[in-house]
Order: C-alpha cells, then structure tokens, then sequence
C-alpha cells in the first residue's frame, strides 16, 4: 500500500535544516521548499530547534508559497504561527508584501519589498525573486486588460518609476504612440506546445474499445 | 518490509534490562512471541484487557519496550485500554498519552491495524481529543494521516479517522496537508473492516466542504456540502442543515444562484431548509434580486446570525461575487461601455473602483475586456480561446480517462450488487406474487 505523499523521509531529518534549504534556494525549487518546510512543521520540530531557526524557517516557509504564488497557503501559515514569533519585525514586514499581494495591491507589494532590510543573503535572494515575479505578472496582468494605457499610470499602479516601465514595455515588444504617449499593450501569445504522438494510438483503442463495450 | 520477527530481534535487543512480572509480564511475553499468529495473539489480548485495566500505571513502563512496526497490535489494545482513563485535566499524563498515540501511529503496521479496527478507532479519537485538548492539534495531523491510511483495506476505503484527520486539518489551520486526502476517490465503505458510521461519513463530507471553501475550491465544495445533505436519512441531522447552509452560500458565489439540491434529498431535509433557515433564504433572495446595495443591507441585517454559525466571510464573499457577476452580465449585453457606467451598474464607488474590478477579472480570466485609457471606455471582445492547444487537447483526454475509469467502477459495483445475498433475496420476495400467479 502506497503511503501518502509528503511523508518527510529519513535523510531530511538528519540534515542541518539550514543547510538544506539552502540547497533548495540554490536550485530555484521553491516547490520543494514548501515540502521541505511543510514536513518540518508537521513533524513538530519547530519545537526541537532554538527560536531563531524556527523563525528562520517560517519566514522561508511564506516566501516560498509566496513565490509559488499561493498565497492562501502562505496567509495560513502566518495565521498558524505561534503568538510569541509573532512579534518579529522582519517576519511582519514579509507577511506585509503576501497580505498586498493577497489584496492584489501591485503597488503596495513593490513598496513592502523594499521596505524591511532583510537580515540575510538568503532572505534578500528570495526576496529579490519575489520582486521580478511580481512584478512581471502585475506587468502582463495590466497588459492583458488594456487597449490604451500612459506609462505614468503604469507606473503609479505598478510602484515603479516611469523608466523601468520603458524597460519592460521595450522587452514585450509594447508599441510606444508619439501623438498621445500612450502605450498599445501586446498580448502575449500562450504557447501552443508540440503535439506529441506518444501515447495517443494506445489512449485511442482504450477509448474505442470503452465505447464498443457501451454500445453493445 | 522485512520480515516482522526482524523488528521484533530488535525490539527485544533494545528492552530494558529488568523483566515485568505477574500477569503483565505474561501478557508482555506474549505479544512480542505472538508475532506469527496474529489472530490468535489479538483474542488472547482482547481477552485479557481486565487485566491490562487493572495494571494501568504499569502501561507506561510497558509501552515504550514494545516496538509501533511489529507490535502494533499490542500497542493499539494497550492504548485502548489507557484511553478512556486518561484525565484531561492532567497536563503530564496527557503529553505522555499524546507522544505514545504519536509513536504508534507514525509507523503502525497496516496489517495488525487491521485486524482491530474498533480498538484503532477509539485510540484515534482519544488521541484527537487530548491533542485539541492541549491546544496542540497540529501534532495529530501526520498521525492521523498516516493512521487513516493505515486502516484502510484500499485507497478507496473511507475510514472514521479521515472525519477526524479532516477536524484536526481544520482546528490547525493545515489545508494544504488535508488536500491529497480530499483528491482521493473514497467509494468504499466497510462497517466491519472499518468500524466506520453514518455519522462518521457525513461529518467528513462537512469538515471536507469546509477545507475546500478555506483552499478556494468553491466547486468542490459544493460536492462535498451536497454529500453530505443529501445522505438517505428519515430524521433531520444537525450536521446535514449546517451543510446545506455553507452549500447555499458557495452555490451563490460559484453559480450565482442557491443551491441545485439533487431530487433524491431526504424530505426531512428538504422540508426543513424551505422555511427555517430564514436569514440564508431572505438573503438568497437578495442575491436574486441583483442589487448590490439590497444585498449589503440583508448582510447587515443577518450579520448576528451569521457571525454566529461562522457563515459571515462566506457571506461577504457573496457580495463580492455578485459584483463580478454583474459585470459579467453586462458584457454579455454591451459591446463598449464606459467604467463610470458600469460602476453604476454594479453597483460600485465609481470609475476607478469598477478600473480595477474589471483589471482583476482578465486577469483572472474572466472575462475578456479592454480598456482604453484615454476616454475611460471599455469594449468588451470575444474570448480568444479556440481549444485547439496541446492544453485543451490534454484537457480532454483526462476528463475521458476519469469518465472510462468511473463507468469501470460502476460495472463492477452492479456486478457486486446483482451477486449480493440480501438484493437477491429481496428481489425474489417482491417478485414472488407474480410467479404465484403463472403458477
């Protein structure tokens, strides 16, 4: 019988936690930092470990689903934390930019990115990620919704200055009107994806042999 | 796994170098030797559990030498025993409890677990109980995990310990951790394998409807609350109202409309919820009605009740997804139209707040809409998608996958049924008259 899966195994255990995570950060698997911080606070070793490491991790544990975009799983995990981390000033300024971002407030997350001087290299990467993420999605988002747009409005909404706007405009390939100033924003186009033959002629004669089956 | 008496060689190097005498001593002899012949070790055990009673300080000593892989079947009857004695308000004897319940359940062995499913079950929900005793719920929710799957004859047995898995998700605020478990096809029920019972069924279904509202699954909410009010009952359940309650509401926000109640719902239920769940009535008919001002105002009004059956943010979320609602149905009637109207048709503060409703929306795919800012116009367009991506393609061939696989289990459940003794029986009953008759 299968186990469920997310069951921690044995060698995340014996691991320094740090360094593990560090790893993780290193590769860009943030889908992994979720697991790995997930199992840890399952396994209730955020009460084996000091205070500060425990705090340590939950800051990475918000980041993490932060930059998966899950931002409900991320305010989960500030409502699950215990009273006395609480209090921490970098672990609020970082649930500050999730609860912006959970508000779909651009601006306010660009501002909460930048406000808190982040403790660690660790902490400043991620964070840093979060940013571009961020704000290239708010970016597109826009982008999709409008025929028309100034870039000074962009940058208010956004909470960047008008130059990084250009910036971004120039990569996706955004037309620039002389008359008005304004921006015509291109959609950008979903990939179609190859169309693999792999495994089509099997799924074919299970859905003709299904449907033999029925008829008769 | 390796064979048991390997767990059991090291079970037995670990003990404790003193030896327990008398009759526990016995009985501790027996379960570690027992490990070839379970059934027969698991009645001698059952049939000793006076004296297990008698001995319970003792239990402590005895827990820690047995090991949770080889021993599971002792373990479980001893912590059976130790359950209903455990008092609550004892703050060390209920951490010991706890760390005990934990040990076992993190690496019980499926096949003793098995074989004693009603002892299993009532150690689970004692367990549960001391961990929210303790304010502590989230030390239950690996546990229980791993013991639901444990006691399960297949993935697609439900178990009385996934109700409590669900509670223990909820109390702790662990949604994601409850999420693999809701996505399990659970159409099994076996009273005798699993002690389980109607009651255990429909609060999973509750406590699952209620982690899929707080995972934003509004769709699979609806399933699971729509599961449970419409169990075949004759009596009126509290939990099945307190379902129907929450469904009407994500009905709302989903569909925007009240609930589709399936015509096989007990009357019981149906009668009651037409005329006595009165502030979620009148406050559908708000919604019905499409004012956004009316529906704020029967929010106001019903607020105390609301707050009160922890309803309220859901009900604020239907104010919410009326508004998109609206909006929704304006692009179905319009091809341009400026922000500053349509925030007067949705209801809305004005030409900025209805800017970003409509932002937020294709974003999120929506709705399919432009705006053009330099005169505040918005024109709405056609939605681009032509299903013709691999996406769609794959799409597609997962939905016929799951329909051929779910008309697989149906074949086979008629075949179990059409050879079951009691149908069979009462078939021929009701028949009866008729071969009378031709005589």
């Amino acid at each position: 019988q299968d186990r469920v899966a997310g069951q921690a195994g044995p060698s995340m255990m014996c691991i320094n936690p740090e360094t593990h995570i560090q790893a993780l950060v290193t590769e860009g698997d943030f889908k992994g930092l979720t697991v790995y911080c997930e199992a840890f606070e399952l396994d209730m070793r955020h009460t084996e470990v000091a205070m500060n490491v425990s705090l340590g991790i939950y800051k990475v544990h918000m980041l993490a689903h932060m930059l998966m975009n899950e931002l409900e799983l991320a305010r989960f995990v500030w409502k699950r934390l215990p009273e006395q981390l609480r209090g921490d000033p970098e672990l609020r300024a970082l649930w500050e930019i999730g609860k912006q971002m959970w508000l779909h407030e651009p601006a306010a997350v660009q501002a909460a990115l930048v406000a808190h001087a982040w403790s660690s290299a660790l902490i400043e990467t991620l964070v840093k990620t979060l940013q571009r993420r961020s704000l290239e999605g708010a970016f597109r988002h826009f982008g999709s919704a409008y025929s028309t747009i100034m870039p000074e409005t962009l940058s208010a909404k956004l909470g960047v200055s008008v130059t990084t706007v250009h910036e971004l405009a120039l990569a996706h390939g955004w037309v620039l009107e002389m008359t008005s100033g304004a921006y015509k924003p291109v959609p950008t186009e979903m990939p179609l994806g190859d169309t693999s033959q792999k495994d089509t002629m099997q799924q074919l004669t299970d859905f003709v042999a299904h449907l033999e089956r029925e008829v008769r | 796994l390796p064979p048991a008496h390997c767990w059991r060689g090291l079970a037995v190097a670990f003990a404790s170098p003193w030896t327990m005498d008398g009759p526990l001593g016995e009985l501790l002899a027996s379960i570690e030797s027992g490990c070839d012949n379970l059934a027969k070790l698991r009645d001698h055990l059952v049939a000793h559990e006076e004296t297990l009673i008698k001995h319970l300080p003792q239990l402590d000593e005895l827990l820690p030498v047995l090991h949770p892989m080889a021993n599971s079947l002792g373990m479980i009857i001893i912590l059976n025993c130790k359950a209903a004695a455990v008092p609550l308000s004892n703050l060390q004897a209920v951490t010991i409890f706890l760390q005990q319940c934990r040990r076992l359940l993190l690496e019980c062995d499926p096949v003793q677990v098995q074989m004693v499913p009603t002892q299993f079950v009532a150690v689970c929900n004692k367990f549960s109980t001391v961990a929210v005793a303790i304010k502590s719920p989230l030390a239950a929710v690996r546990p229980l995990l791993v013991a639901a799957t444990a006691l399960q004859p297949s993935p697609s047995h439900f178990t009385p310990i996934h109700a409590e898995f669900m509670r223990m998700c909820l109390l702790s605020k662990c949604y994601s951790t409850a999420q693999p478990l809701l996505d399990q096809q659970l159409m099994q029920v076996d009273k005798d394998a699993t002690a389980v019972t109607p009651r255990d069924l429909l609060l999973y279904h509750y406590y699952g409807g209620m982690v899929q509202i707080g995972l934003k699954r509004f769709k699979l909410a609806i399933q699971f609350f729509t599961l449970c009010f419409s169990a075949p009952t004759n009596v009126l359940n509290a939990i099945m109202v307190e379902a129907y309650k929450k469904c009407l509401l994500c009905s709302l926000i989903e569909f925007g409309e009240s609930v589709r109640a399936p015509k096989y719902t007990a009357l019981v239920v149906q009668r009651y919820v037409k005329s006595n769940i009165t502030p979620y009535s009148e406050f559908s008919d708000a919604f019905a009605g499409r004012s956004i001002s009316e529906l704020r105002a029967s929010l106001e009004k019903h607020g105390s009740v609301f707050e009160r059956e922890h309803n309220f943010g859901l009900a604020k979320q239907c104010v919410e997804a009326l508004i998109r609602f609206n909006i929704q149905r304006l692009t179905r009637t319009y091809l341009t139209l400026s922000l500053a109207h349509i925030a007067e048709s949705a209801g809305l503060s004005g030409a900025a707040e209805a800017e970003r409703y409509v932002t937020s929306m294709v974003a999120a795919g929506k709705i399919s809409a432009a705006i053009d800012e330099s005169n505040g116009m918005v024109q709405f367009t056609e939605r681009a998608d032509r299903f013709d991506s691999q996406n769609s393609a794959v799409d597609m061939e997962e939905k016929i996958i799951e329909a051929i696989s779910l008309s697989r289990k149906l074949f086979n459940m008629n075949s179990q049924l059409s050879t079951d003794a009691s149908y069979i029986s009462r078939i021929v009953r009701e028949r009866q008259p008729r071969w009378e008759d031709t005589g």
